[in-house]
């Protein structure tokens, strides 16, 4: 009988202890290791675009991107912005990611502005994937777009599908600026990526800055400086915006050129002037209206010379500079 | 006190079956904890938590003990676990195989340091769960099989009955002094988490 007794207390001291012992065993020596944690958040430097606003419907056709690449991991972001047309910024937002190992978890793109009238839109998100966007071994488990508001403007979830360790999303985002044209703009896209790389799940933050607003170097005063030898690229003249000005510095006694171009294939594009002045602001040589200017100097003065650029009539669009030495 | 005496009275006879449903439990826990990883790969913890611990803690640790009793003890136990088995026996150990599967489930799913400081509840409540289904298998098969439950004894059926539900009532004082410890354990560790 005291055997007995014995025997059904140790089985049933057994009962409970020997699983729940198995179980914490398991987890503490890692043959079981559920829901993991994010071991390590690293954010990325952040990349600028910064757009001069056109006034009207312009093509703007330029990009801001970053690739990030480390043993584990290559991340490639892009924002391409089209072109701006009733007061609307249309942009494809791209990203690629591979890793070496493991398998891409979730792919988070959030959109921030301070700006409260201005609004994000996942263009056609409900077809999103299927059309209008393209996925590969992505999924999108939420999203929400057009929120009004100073904040964050609107985000998208995507989630990585069959472990796989490549994945890539594109899709068109309209910015809705909902501002006068003098206004500036400054909106910040973080993608945020969680990826396990064979033992912890990791997370990277790669921030893009875009911003959006009307230059101010309209009178001589207000010149920008520029460098001899760099190309100035998205500037803009139009209607609300005729009259660019620039200064460099040019040493005495060389002889530099100023080209300023256009790309035809953008529309529009601007028909304007070039002036230049020496450094006593007297005028030293101009091009007369077109696409396409190159005009060549002698500095037998030295200091800053004054560039001016002047659009014809009604004209606008986006057009480059350089200033350099022949 | 005496129920305890009368309930250890009650388990000697039966000590395999107890142990037998102790090991369906904690091993059904373990097992489901287990195959739950190997079918599902590990997702990653967003630190979200399931909403339901928010309505039973309101941030008043005696409330949210009550509570966690009363809900564990009514609906958990008694409705669930316990009456189940009277009309039908195995139903009892059904609902708790059931409640194992939701234990392992919900454990499966978190980080080790939420089970470990979660085992303590799981044991005590787990316990409770156990002795109601011990209590309810032996209600339930009393009336159909009086032999299985009272061997050597010649019971007829509504005699059987009676008696295992006075024996009942004494396994159900020790459900309630577990689900009790194990209320007053979660909330502490509701707390923690």
């Amino acid at each position: 009988m005291v055997l007995s007794l014995k025997n059904w207390k140790v089985a049933l001291l057994l009962s409970i202890i020997l699983p729940t012992s198995l179980l914490v065993a398991f987890r503490l020596t890692g043959l079981l290791h559920g829901a993991l944690t994010i071991s390590e958040t690293k954010m990325l430097e952040s990349v600028n675009l910064d757009i001069e606003r056109p006034d009207d419907m312009t093509d703007i056709k330029d990009d801001v991107n970053s690739t990030y690449t480390d043993a584990e991991l290559m991340m490639g972001c892009s924002v391409f912005v089209d072109d701006l047309g009733g007061n609307i910024l249309s942009m494809i937002v791209k990203v690629n990611v591979s890793v070496v190992r493991g398998f891409v978890g979730n792919l988070n793109l959030t959109f921030w502005e301070a700006f409260e009238n201005s609004r994000l839109d996942f263009w056609s998100e409900d077809y999103w994937l299927t059309a209008y966007s393209h996925g590969e071994n992505l999924s999108i488990s939420d999203h929400v777009d057009f929120r009004r508001g100073s904040g964050l403007k609107a985000f998208l979830e995507l989630r990585g599908e069959n472990q796989s360790k490549r994945v890539y999303f594109d899709g068109f985002v309209d910015w809705w600026l909902s501002s006068p044209s003098n206004y500036t703009h400054h909106m910040e896209l973080n993608v945020e990526l969680i990826y396990f790389n064979g033992s912890v799940f990791k997370k990277i933050i790669q921030p893009l800055q875009l911003t959006i607003g009307p230059d101010n170097n309209n009178s001589p005063d207000l010149a920008d400086s520029i460098q001899m030898g760099t190309t100035y690229s998205r500037l803009y003249l139009g209607v609300d915006d005729e009259v660019d000005f620039y200064k460099v510095n040019v040493p005495q006694g060389s002889t530099f050129y100023v080209k300023a171009d256009v790309k035809e294939e953008m529309h529009p594009h601007p028909d304007f002037e070039v002036l230049v002045y020496d450094p006593h602001g007297n005028l030293s040589g101009s091009s007369p209206h077109d696409y396409h200017h190159y005009l060549q100097f002698d500095a037998n003065i030295g200091g800053e010379w004054l560039i001016e650029t002047r659009v014809y009539w009604y004209c606008r669009g986006f057009y480059s500079l350089i200033v350099d030495f022949t | 006190m005496n129920s305890f005496f009368d309930s250890t009275a009650i388990f000697s006879k039966r000590g395999m079956f107890l142990a037998l449903l102790n090991l369906l439990f904690f091993g059904g826990v373990f097992a489901v904890v287990t195959v739950s990883e190997w079918l599902f790969p590990p997702s990653l913890d967003l630190n979200v938590r399931a909403p339901f611990l928010e309505a039973f803690f309101n941030g008043d640790f005696y409330v949210s003990a009550f509570a966690i009793f009363i809900f564990n003890l009514a609906w958990s136990v008694f409705v669930f676990i316990l009456i189940p088995g009277f009309f039908f026996f195995p139903l009892s150990i059904t609902s708790l195989f059931f409640r194992a599967f939701i234990w392992g489930s919900l454990l499966y799913s978190q980080p080790t340091w939420i089970l470990l400081v979660a085992i303590p509840t799981v044991i005590l409540e787990g316990e409770g769960c156990v002795l109601a289904a011990f209590a309810g298998t032996l209600a339930g098969a009393s009336w159909v099989k009086p032999e299985w439950v009272y061997c050597g004894e010649s019971l007829g059926r509504r005699e059987a009955f009676g008696r295992s539900l006075s024996e009942c009532s004494a396994v159900y004082a020790l459900v309630i002094v577990l689900i009790l410890a194990g209320a007053v354990v979660e909330t502490a560790t509701l707390m923690v988490i």
